[in-house]
């Protein structure tokens, strides 16, 4: 790479890391041009020679979340795991990530349609791991509903944050109670 | 991050043991399913499309036209099917 081109790179990566931080704090939506490139200390001219669209910028940014999110867990899941241990890694990534998890879940209709199927796919890859935990036959129901039981509920708590938790991390607060609330649906040999 | 955490090029899947790669073999792009032993695509994707959006609808409930519409999307933003998304 010559040495304009190793710049440039910078340029970018700095706007993007720079950007991943204002994300979590103001959300994707909050957040100006203006933000992000006092943040980066950049030109509004260089920004635009980087991401043509405040847009670009945003979806970029959640297929990133979105894929890292996944990729750690996928580091910590693993097939024969129980559904408690399945929900507790899931719960553990997504309090890796809260801060701008928050926004994918507040913001996340509004988002263009690019973004929201970033999220939609990453939760398609967290679902697949939850239905070899989860006995549908016991319950007489399709796996779907019991995913977006689990996600719904997860969301509504992170949505209302600052009325059920508003000085620490909702999920650490509450994360015993949703298991045992979901345990009730493991597949029973893996009981141990 | 752990370097086993790559997708099939095809359809996304997550290949994490050998057994999940095409021909069984880790240096491969595609999974067992779209992959011929020579790592060669052995699905169309119109298949590949159906199948993922099979999935959709099991693991998130989605309506049927949706996840068509979704798959398609996701589907052709993979390596292997990229810029095909008129060809359905
Ligand atoms: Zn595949």
């Amino acid at each position: 790479m010559n040495k304009r081109k190793q710049q440039k790179e910078q340029t970018r990566k700095k706007i993007f890391d720079n950007a991943l931080h204002t994300y979590a704090q103001k959300g994707f939506l909050n957040t100006s041009i203006d933000d992000l490139t006092k943040s980066a200390g950049i030109s509004h001219g260089n920004f635009f020679i980087h991401y043509a669209k405040r847009e670009a910028l945003i979806i970029k940014a959640i297929e990133e979340i979105g894929k890292s999110i996944y990729e750690r867990f996928l580091e910590l899941a693993s097939e024969e795991m129980s559904l408690e241990n399945i929900l507790s890694v899931h719960l553990e990534v997504i309090q890796e990530n809260e801060a701008i998890y928050y926004y994918l879940v507040t913001e996340g209709p509004f988002l263009p349609e690019e973004a929201r199927r970033a999220i939609f796919i990453l939760q398609n890859g967290i679902s697949h791991w939850m239905k070899k935990a989860i006995d549908t036959e016991k319950t007489k129901l399709e796996f779907h509903y019991f995913f977006n039981m689990w996600l719904g509920n997860l969301h509504y708590y992170l949505q209302n944050r600052d009325m059920f938790s508003p000085d620490k991390s909702v999920i650490e607060k509450y994360r015993d109670d949703f298991i045992k609330m979901f345990k009730l649906f493991e597949r029973s040999e893996k009981h141990e | 991050m752990s370097s086993q955490c790559i997708s099939c090029g095809s359809c996304g899947m997550p290949l994490i043991k050998a057994s999940d790669f095409s021909g069984g073999d880790v240096t491969h792009k595609l999974c067992a399913w779209c992959g011929d032993s020579e790592d060669h695509l052995k699905v169309t994707m119109e298949e590949v499309v159906e199948d993922c959006a099979q999935g959709f609808i099991e693991k998130q409930g989605l309506d049927g036209e949706a996840a068509r519409k979704m798959a398609l999307k996701y589907v052709t933003s993979l390596p292997a099917w990229k810029g095909n998304e008129n060809e359905l």
